[in-house]
């Protein structure tokens, strides 16, 4: 068992060197550099003087290898970088908006989970019936509707037809701040959870373990929640995975619609400042997590189904 | 009943009664008594207001890094300069400094600061708290986006390069007076000095913080700092010890506190003003379209041109393509119905452009005429230069909605008269990165944000400025240099403003550019705010100093 | 780019076929999927949606009443059935009708270029790594995880920052973005079937390594194939439409749908219908494709009970 665990956290490394040199030569592709961070956005000029004294404070003209291996170096010391302008390390930056973040991703996994097995359980045990249909026209509803209508339809309702909840914003970490982007988020989700939940119950309900359960005078209710749920459960996991840090970095519609100060927008705002020290450290936070949370289903994976640990 | 036995006109004029109380009606108005208009109402002290022109987040508290519109926005209630501009004409007036001379050789500005302006530690404004400051920005260790603005000062460049202590033109003549000399004569300083760079910090403070100053910022403006949550609000508290006051002798500010709040998404803006969470917002065209006609709304806009010009800009270091030629310029000059597209793709939210300045810009000509929207003139020009059956071009714009719906609509303008234009829209950035490296062909963009006439034609057209410093085109006209160098040395603003009046008549003729429309600057507020003013410059750009809520609004 | 790789991942997983061992299946056999599938009234509903949009995308030219791109700055925002536009013209007077039908063909197009190169890629590498496992293996994992561990929407920016906002680099940004789902799920059918009594059959009669592949893997990896592809040709649309919203996509005046989704953002609460329109019309687009993926799936799966 440790030493599967083991192997998967060493697969990890090259995993993590691949993201950073990846994006670094997307940077690197991408027109603008950092000296963009002396020019006003509305006014759009940068004075020469300027950008030849960054670029030499900052070592931009140097050749690519060099930049890279500088980088690397620096991050193996465990420096992210510092924005002088800002007075704060890529660290903080991404420490500040951590908690925003937690709280948006965690509340919209819960909500699209929680939506969306139930959904794909109750299709799935009366499947062929029109209730069937109806989930499943509703989760493609969930599927099928792009995130920012949503958010926006949901806010005009919700905020404004009805004042029930703070259009946009963190407030101060008051819940009704936290309604809204979530459940537009949770739902952009939710439907493919169902889907797929309703899937792996359809194949886990008719497989022969269950039918001998079923068979041995077992209860329908139980047979489903002891049997056929938690084997359904399996996949489920494996797209938590590989959703939780697609979740992170995809909810940069939802954070923008909402100004909601998540890491998604953290990024983007990165890239548009050509900040590639802050990109940089986001990639990195994504990629730590996707890795993690990977490694982590993989292990119950091991634990659930033992045929899985000798990979 | 004012009288009886009913209402005859003629008995009622003549009514001596009517008439005196006419007569007592009228100087009570006249006396200020009874207001007749929203002007004379005495403000009132207090409330929370809540802004939220910010659409992206502040970069830093301190005046060397006052770049943006969300940094300078936020900024400028914190802290004084100098002088600063005033925000109805758009000329320089006196701040903390409330007089200077200008000596006759022109090399020379002399400041003479007010006696009692404090910090918001209590500590006194000096004038040797704007040398250390001026310093401050000037040193390249610091690298702040304004050290090269005092690059014509006596002694910089040793300053920079570390061969001198301190910069020798800035001298500190006593306690209250400041002198700044130029290498060159310059009718400039004064306008560089209202920019929120040049505002006074207390030494002390910055010494003792050092980098924390940004978060942690102390100045000599209305408003205190109390705090920052990045991505979410910044929020100001009143000084109670500001040195201004209003015109009945009142301490300014009035607002309690100031919150500046970060809402990214303009629809999302509009549904906050709507549930009544923000106090005021610079709107976009859409909105505009809406509040125009909004019931309640509609009395509480506040319009104002700003300083940006739209424009269509050619590459002239391209050699052997249409646009080298100037008729094909002037074709394309010809061949634009501004007037349309103002009212129609802009929703009137713009106003039409005919020469380079914003007529409502200081010293700028208001009787300057421009190329008329003349189809068939701009297609014999084109026959003229040799392009009977057109051409085919790339042009390239941001994504910002301002300026997507206007260059779609150019593209039908420019097809009937046979110019073919593939658009290429971009992000902000990386449109302003090609712009600024001359990898276009065509450009659809905007220049301005300064309210100083003889600046705003500098950066597009001198052949100094060639390149990312504004001058996108490369134009480049010796007599134009010439003119505008003139300009910069002349001794009085009368010669300045002939000289670069001159230099625009030229510009235009030559026509680097099509010009489009000039920005219009909409606020949208809430029924109970008063004393916002017009900002010229830059509508985001507000003076809060002055702003009152005429009643508390139940916050949710 | 805020959609999850859901519904393709939980095919993935559910889809082993322990039932097909035969070789490349005789012609009969499609017969008889076609004939299940007509039973599935989702699956045909979903098919009479994609048909409508293919049928719209191919007769564009003449079924469209007005030109998609000419402006008329004298009828602006006009209202739905007003001054003759069915679907109310936009800020620029253009017929959002004209518009939403041209746009079919942008989407389509979109759907079927951008899952053909992920289907195309992905089989490839999928294949190579389940076949011949080891170090061919390693490597293309190694690729698929840092690529699913890669923020999408970065990727995509930079590539179509790089190579120039065009469609066919938004081809290519999408397709480079889509392929290592379906990579992993090929992979993952090679390895359940390279182990197979039929493939040890054909191994000992001296095929070659290439042969057993085409006639005897890819084939029956060929349903979930097809499932996954279809059911990426939903989020093929859908992310073309974000990406526009983020000013990525087509170039104006295209009309894509994405597009008009984007530029009618800023009139959402003045003209609704110009975010209305393209917006239903991607919801029944993704709609029918994934009906019809689905229909496609329960028809191939043969534990499903009838």
């Amino acid at each position: 068992m440790l030493r599967y665990a083991v192997r998967r956290l060493a697969l990890a490394v090259p995993v993590l060197l691949g993201i950073t040199a990846i994006t670094f030569v997307l940077m690197w592709i991408i027109p603008g550099d950092a000296t963009q961070a002396f020019v006003d956005p509305k006014v759009g000029t940068l004075d020469p003087e300027v950008a030849r004294a960054a670029r030499e404070r900052w070592g931009l003209d140097a050749p690519f290898l060099v930049q890279y291996g500088k980088y690397l170096g620096n991050i193996l010391r465990g420096d992210l970088g510092y924005s002088h302008v800002t007075n704060q390390s890529v660290r903080d930056a991404i420490l500040e908006v951590l908690p925003a973040t937690a709280r948006l991703a965690l509340t919209a996994l819960v909500i699209s989970t929680l939506f969306g097995m139930s959904i794909g359980v109750f299709t799935a045990l009366r499947r062929g019936s029109y209730l069937d249909t109806a989930g499943m026209v509703v989760t493609l509803f969930g599927v099928s509707i792009p995130t920012f209508w949503l958010g926006l339809l949901l806010m005009w309702l919700l905020a404004v037809h009805w004042p029930l909840f703070p259009p946009t914003g963190y407030g101060h970490g008051e819940v009704s701040y936290l309604v809204l982007p979530a459940v537009t988020l949770g739902l952009s989700y939710a439907g493919g959870m169902a889907r797929l939940t309703r899937s792996a119950m359809l194949d886990v309900i008719n497989a022969d373990y269950v039918r001998t359960a079923r068979a041995k005078g077992a209860g329908e209710r139980s047979v489903i929640a002891r049997h056929a749920l938690p084997n359904a459960v399996i996949p489920v996991l494996t797209l938590i995975g590989i959703d939780l840090g697609g979740l992170m970095s995809g909810a940069v519609i939802t954070e923008t619609v909402f100004s909601w100060p998540g890491i998604g927008r953290l990024m983007v705002d990165a890239i548009q400042q050509r900040n590639l020290l802050l990109v940089q450290g986001c990639v990195l936070f994504f990629g730590l997590i996707f890795v993690s949370v990977n490694v982590g289903v993989d292990l119950v994976y091991g634990l659930v189904d033992p045929r899985i640990r000798y990979d | 009943m004012l009288w009886p036995g009913g209402l005859n006109v003629r008995h009622a004029v003549t009514n001596r009664f009517v008439i005196w109380m006419v007569a007592i009606l009228v100087s009570a108005i006249a006396l200020g008594a009874i207001p007749a208009n929203g002007q004379s109402e005495k403000p009132r002290y207090g409330g929370v207001y809540i802004r939220n022109n910010l659409y992206s987040d502040p970069l830093s508290m301190d005046p060397l890094f006052a770049l943006g519109a969300a940094t300078v926005m936020t900024q400028m209630n914190i802290y004084d300069g100098l002088v600063k501009l005033d925000p109805d004409r758009g000329t320089v007036v006196p701040d903390i400094a409330e007089r200077w001379t200008h000596s006759p050789d022109g090399k020379t500005f002399t400041f003479y600061l007010r006696k009692g302006v404090t910090f918001h530690d209590g500590s006194e404004v000096t004038a040797a708290d704007f040398k250390y400051h001026f310093e401050r920005v000037a040193n390249t260790a610091n690298l702040s986006p304004h050290m090269a603005r005092l690059a014509g000062v006596v002694g910089v460049k040793a300053f920079q390069e570390k061969r001198a202590e301190d910069i020798a033109g800035i001298k500190v003549l006593d306690k209250y007076t400041l002198q700044i000399s130029m290498e060159r004569p310059n009718i400039l300083l004064p306008y560089h000095l209202t920019g929120v760079w040049a505002s006074a910090v207390p030494r002390g403070v910055v010494e003792r913080l050092g980098r924390e100053f940004g978060t942690n910022p102390v100045g000599s403006g209305p408003f205190m700092f109390e705090s920052w949550a990045r991505g979410r609000e910044l929020v100001l508290k009143r000084y109670p010890h500001y040195w201004r006051k209003d015109k009945w002798g009142n301490q300014l500010p009035y607002l309690d506190r100031l919150i500046f709040r970060l809402i990214r998404d303009m629809t999302a803006v509009e549904a906050e003003m709507t549930v009544g969470n923000v106090d005021s917002a610079w709107i976009s065209d859409s909105a505009y379209l809406r509040y125009k006609n909004h019931p309640v709304f509609k009395k509480h806009l506040l319009e104002a041109p700003e300083f940006y010009t739209w424009h269509i800009g050619f590459n002239l270091s391209m050699s052997g393509v249409p646009w080298a030629d100037k008729r094909v310029r002037q074709a394309v000059n010809h061949a634009i119905d501004r007037k349309t597209i103002v009212d129609v793709v802009r929703q009137g939210k713009a106003y039409v452009a005919r020469g380079i300045l914003p007529p409502s810009m200081f010293g700028a000509d208001p009787t300057f005429t421009g190329y008329v929207y003349n189809p068939e003139k701009a297609k014999r020009l084109l026959v003229e230069a040799g392009y009977p059956n057109g051409f085919t071009a790339k042009i390239l714009s941001s994504d910002s909605q301002s300026v997507v719906p206007v260059v779609e609509a150019i593209l039908g303008y420019l097809n009937a008269v046979g110019i073919r234009l593939q658009y290429e829209v971009l992000d902000s950035v990386t449109a302003r990165v090609r712009q600024q490296g001359g990898r276009f062909e065509l450009y659809a963009g905007s220049l301005g944000g300064v309210g100083h006439l003889l600046i705003y034609l500098q950066q597009g057209f001198h052949s100094r400025f060639a390149g990312p410093g504004g001058n996108y085109t490369r134009y480049s006209n010796p007599r134009v240099d010439q003119l505008l160098d003139r300009a910069a040395e002349a001794r009085d603003t009368n010669t300045m403003i002939r000289l670069v009046r001159e230099a625009e008549r030229i510009i235009m003729d030559d026509a680097p550019w099509s010009v489009l429309t000039y920005t219009k600057g909409v606020v949208v507020m809430q029924p109970y705010v008063r004393g916002l003013r017009r900002v010229q410059i830059d509508q985001d750009f507000q003076v809060m100093e002055e702003a009152w809520l005429a009643w508390s609004p139940r916050r949710r | 780019m805020d959609k999850p790789a859901s519904g393709l991942m939980g095919a993935v997983t559910a889809l082993r076929l322990p039932g097909r061992e035969a070789a490349v299946p005789p012609a009969s056999v499609w017969r008889l999927v076609w004939r299940r599938l007509r039973r599935n009234r989702s699956a045909m509903v979903g098919l009479l949606a994609v048909g409508l949009l293919a049928a719209v995308a191919l007769t564009a030219p003449w079924l469209a009443p007005r030109d998609p791109v000419r402006n008329d700055l004298t009828h602006t925002l006009r209202p739905p059935n007003s001054d003759g536009f069915l679907l109310g013209s936009d800020d620029l007077g253009r017929d959002v009708l004209s518009r939403v039908i041209w746009g079919s063909r942008i989407s389509l197009t979109v759907g079927l270029v951008v899952q053909s190169i992920a289907v195309v890629v992905g089989t490839l590498l999928g294949l190579l790594a389940g076949f011949y496992g080891g170090r061919a293996d390693d490597a293309v994992s190694g690729v698929t995880n840092v690529m699913f561990a890669l923020p999408r929407l970065l990727f995509a920016m930079a590539i179509v920052a790089a190579l120039g906002p065009s469609l066919y680099n938004v081809f290519i940004a999408l397709g480079v973005v889509g392929w290592p789902t379906l990579c992993r799920l090929v992979r993952a059918e090679t390895i359940s079937l390279r182990g197979k009594d039929f493939v040890e059959a054909a191994r000992a009669t001296g095929a070659t390594d290439l042969r057993i592949i085409m006639r005897h893997i890819l084939p029956n990896a060929l349903s979930p194939i097809i499932v996954v592809g279809t059911l990426g040709i939903a989020r093929a649309i859908l992310a073309e439409a974000s990406l526009s919203f983020l000013g990525l996509g087509a170039q104006p005046p295209t009309p894509s749908w994405g597009i008009m989704m984007s530029r009618g953002q800023a009139y959402i609460w003045s003209a609704p219908w110009l975010m209305l329109f393209p917006g239903l019309a991607i919801f029944i687009a993704v709609l029918g494709v994934n009906l019809l993926g689905d229909g496609l799936r329960d028809v191939l799966d043969p534990r499903v009970r009838r």
